[in-house]
């Protein structure tokens, strides 16, 4: 009697656990829908404040996609593009991500360099799943060298497919590092950022930098950040005017 | 087979025929100058020809006020209609220290047949012609040389022609660049013409130029020309040069460099006797035009209009739209072509007069050349979407330009087109698509109420419906604690998986550690015999066990046949006080006598036989 009476104890609070979770869940599929819903009725500050809310309690690419949309349409490329690289970074082949990316940039003249080969390749896979393809290709070679699965298999057939591992692991570590080199890149958010030659405030400025344009950060000091952008151009740029695409 | 081999002693019996009487063919030399009069400071060309032989000697030929450059010699076989001839060729170079009658004697030529000799040639070598002012300053390297030009007399020139020296700020002057090389000059160009001087900047000039040939003076020279176009940059007079290296084939042993040509002959003007008699050597040149001063003036500033985007030539605007008969919300493709002369980079698109009830998009521009480096058009397409329904033409676009001839400003306005904008029912045009029913694959068309909500941006792809997994942070793969947990034990497992298949091959290779192995294996299970035999007190079971496995441990340690091993082999090998021995012997008597131990026996030797066995 004990038992079933604990049992049900037990079985009422995970049943008030499971509702109070979808209650949670329906409550942000409400707020997401109402974003949503603001942004057709083009309320763009409503759809970012309600993305916005939404995003300190989780990401996902569409949540960010979303956002993303909402800041370009209220006329915020910096924070539009902030968002898209973020969303694209979860998922990288998501080809509505990257064509209002294109769109933007092309709108606001924010041309990007011509990518070499290498960067090309690099780009074709987002850092996780180079991290996935590089784990696959060490399980792979450490299988054959390691576990001889069938005896059939021939050892020149393992030494092939530890061979053709050993190229997909070389690959991926490749584009790990390439991935990895622009993990820490920055959008400027800023709209009329300035790049000083020293980290000051009085500091004369160099020039200007457009809102939207990546930048990779070299150093901080004190409010200020040693910044690379994507044509080679540095300076010291406001910690406020940019914002880190990882966080 | 037969019939082919005797089909081919044929033939070479009808060679040898006619090859025979060429052999004893009449063997004659002639000799022939190219020329029979040349100038002081020139040369002509002898020709010294033996007919009927294949090789000969010349003796050199010494003749008062002549000097004689051998230029090589040529062997040649003819079969013409079936008679064979052979010749060999001489050419010399003859060069007069002095104006005067010259008689050049016989020569006399040596070959397998004998001496022959030649006729001998008069000819007058007369007062030099105008010397070529070749202004051969070095430019310092003391390789290259400058040559500087003008003058037609010279090996290359360069020659720089503007369609006009006095231009605008921006404008186009195309400009006519020519290198002049002698006829009879072989050179290679090392580069393109390069501009000298500053103010001025030189459109990127075709890699290949335009050959021609051209009289200038007396000489004819090849002609390489590029046409291009100067643009002003900067306000004020300025000189400025153009440059050209080049590599020139020189004759080693002349003075001066000489055409080919002047020989007269066309037959020895064939690049192959330049290339075969001739010894050149080559010369690095530079080859510059004469400066010229050309002047940047600046552009009015009154009458300028606002629309003036830095546009100065001769212009023409051809505007078209289509479609012409829309609804709201209709796009209209805007055509304007802008064609004529001028500098058609700074071409901007014209602007439109009224931007009332349109909404404008960024224009698309391509620039069609025409031939000429100013001449051409420049098509922009514009799209231009209707907001208003009450709209009744596309409004005027305007353009304007600068006139250098008139030195004015101009305004080209294009008509408005008209339109013919048709009614939509407001059911077609603005029943918005449910949202649940417009949900397609996690997308959402935004199409609510389109005319109360003015995008941006309209051209971005719709939201996203489904918000979709959520993560707490956008941190890596490789950051995330489960995938490292993940990476640790794989690499465990890889790690093991390493050392179990590195211990069976180190097994596999070492015979000392499987018999170890086997060893260790036998005595286990002959352990449990004996131990199964102590308990159930059969002794003879008992030293049949012990024997086997004496035998197995000795058989497998010294590498025989564990059956064949007796009691004297035990004896041989092993210590006599060996307790083996004795378990051994105690095995053989009961199987011989039926002799049995009692249980104290048994046990003592069980323990001895163990310790014995594992010390091995």
């Amino acid at each position: 009697m004990i038992h079933s009476k604990g049992y049900w104890q037990i079985f009422s609070l995970f049943g008030i656990f499971l509702l109070l979770g979808s209650f949670s869940v329906q409550a942000a599929d409400n707020r997401f829908k109402k974003a949503t819903i603001a942004y057709n009725d083009g309320e763009y500050q409503l759809a970012i404040e309600g993305f916005e809310s939404l995003a300190r309690d989780g990401l996902s690419s569409a949540l960010l996609y979303n956002l993303a949309n909402s800041y370009a349409q209220n006329g915020q490329t910096g924070m539009a593009i902030l968002n898209y690289e973020r969303a694209a970074r979860l998922a990288p082949g998501d080809s509505d991500i990257r064509g209002n990316l294109e769109l933007l940039r092309k709108e606001r003249t924010l041309f990007q360099e011509e990518q070499t080969v290498s960067q090309r390749f690099i780009r074709l896979l987002g850092l996780d799943l180079w991290t996935i393809l590089a784990t696959a290709g060490f399980i792979l070679f450490a299988t054959c060298l390691l576990f001889p699965v069938t005896p059939r298999l021939k050892t020149t057939t393992r030494r092939l497919v530890a061979a053709a591992s050993v190229l997909v692991i070389m690959a991926s570590v490749m584009g790990i590092a390439g991935q990895y080199h622009h993990y820490h890149d920055a959008v400027v958010v800023g709209g009329d950022a300035k790049l000083r030659l020293s980290p000051f405030a009085s500091a004369a400025a160099s020039g200007s930098i457009q809102e939207g344009r990546l930048l990779t950060p070299v150093k901080v000091h004190n409010n200020y950040t040693l910044i690379k952008d994507e044509s080679g151009r540095s300076g010291w740029l406001d910690n406020d005017e940019f914002m880190f695409i990882a966080y | 087979m037969k019939n082919k081999k005797s089909f081919q002693y044929l033939l070479a019996l009808l060679f040898l025929l006619t090859i025979i009487p060429s052999l004893h063919a009449e063997v004659t030399a002639t000799a022939s100058l190219s020329v029979k009069s040349f100038p002081v400071d020139r040369m002509a060309k002898l020709i010294v020809t033996l007919q009927g032989q294949r090789s000969a000697t010349i003796d050199m030929l010494v003749v008062d006020g002549l000097r004689f450059h051998p230029r090589g010699q040529s062997a040649r076989m003819d079969y013409v209609n079936g008679a064979y001839s052979s010749s060999v060729t001489s050419l010399f170079h003859v060069e007069a220290s002095h104006e005067g009658s010259f008689t050049i004697p016989p020569i006399t030529i040596k070959s397998k047949e004998g001496m022959v000799t030649t006729l001998p040639i008069h000819f007058e070598v007369v007062k030099a012609t105008a010397q070529p002012t070749v202004q051969s300053s070095s430019s310092g390297s003391g390789v290259t040389t400058r040559l500087r030009t003008g003058d037609a007399a010279e090996v290359a020139f360069l020659r720089v022609t503007p369609t006009k020296t006095s231009s605008y700020s921006g404008e186009v002057v195309p400009v006519q660049i020519q290198i002049y090389f002698r006829d009879g000059i072989q050179a290679n160009l090392n580069s393109l013409p390069q501009l000298r001087g500053e103010g001025f900047v030189l459109q990127q000039l075709r890699r290949e130029p335009h050959r021609s040939r051209e009289m200038v003076g007396n000489s004819s020279y090849s002609v390489l020309t590029w046409v291009s176009a100067l643009s002003g940059i900067k306000e004020g007079t300025h000189t400025l040069s153009m440059e050209l290296d080049a590599t020139l084939l020189l004759r080693q042993q002349q003075r001066v460099q000489r055409p080919r040509g002047m020989f007269g002959d066309p037959f020895f003007d064939d690049s192959f006797f330049n290339s075969f008699f001739g010894s050149y050597r080559e010369k690095e040149v530079k080859v510059a035009s004469p400066k010229l001063e050309m002047t940047v003036l600046s552009l009015p500033e009154t009458g300028k209009p606002d629309t003036f985007s830095g546009a100065i030539g001769d212009f023409r605007l051809q505007v078209k739209a289509i479609p012409l008969e829309i609804s709201k919300g209709d796009p209209v493709t805007l055509t304007m072509t802008v064609s004529g002369v001028g500098n058609f980079d700074r071409v901007q698109v014209p602007q439109l007069q009224k931007q009332k009830g349109w909404k404008s998009y960024s224009p698309s521009s391509e620039f069609l050349k025409d031939g000429n480096v100013n001449r051409g058009k420049k098509v922009f397409e514009q799209a231009l979407v209707a907001k208003e329904s009450n709209l009744t033409e596309v409004p005027a676009v305007a353009f304007s330009y600068f006139d250098p001839e008139s030195g004015t400003y101009k305004e080209l306005v294009s008509a408005p087109i008209p339109i013919d904008m048709q009614e939509v029912e407001v059911a077609e045009q603005s029943v918005p698509v449910p949202r649940q029913a417009a949900i397609s694959s996690g997308k959402e068309a935004v199409q609510t109420a389109p005319e109360k909500v003015e995008q941006l941006l309209p051209g971005l792809a719709p939201l996203q419906l489904d918000a979709g997994q959520m993560n707490k942070q956008l941190e890596p793969l490789f950051a995330k604690k489960w995938f490292q947990v993940f990476c640790a034990v794989l690499l465990l497992a890889i790690c093991g998986a390493l050392f179990i298949t590195i211990r069976k091959a180190r097994f596999a290779g070492n015979p000392q550690l499987q018999r170890q192995k086997s060893m260790k294996q036998l005595l286990e299970k002959r352990e449990r015999e004996i131990e199964e035999h102590l308990q159930a007190a059969d002794s003879r079971g008992f030293l049949v066990s012990s024997r086997t496995a004496i035998q197995e441990q000795l058989g497998l340690l010294w590498n025989t046949e564990a059956a064949a091993i007796t009691l004297a082999d035990l004896q041989k090998r092993l210590p006599q006080d060996s307790v083996l021995c004795t378990i051994f012997n105690a095995a053989d008597e009961s199987a011989y006598s039926g002799q049995e131990l009692d249980e104290q026996q048994m046990l003592e030797f069980a323990t001895s036989l163990k310790k014995e066995l594992t010390n091995l």
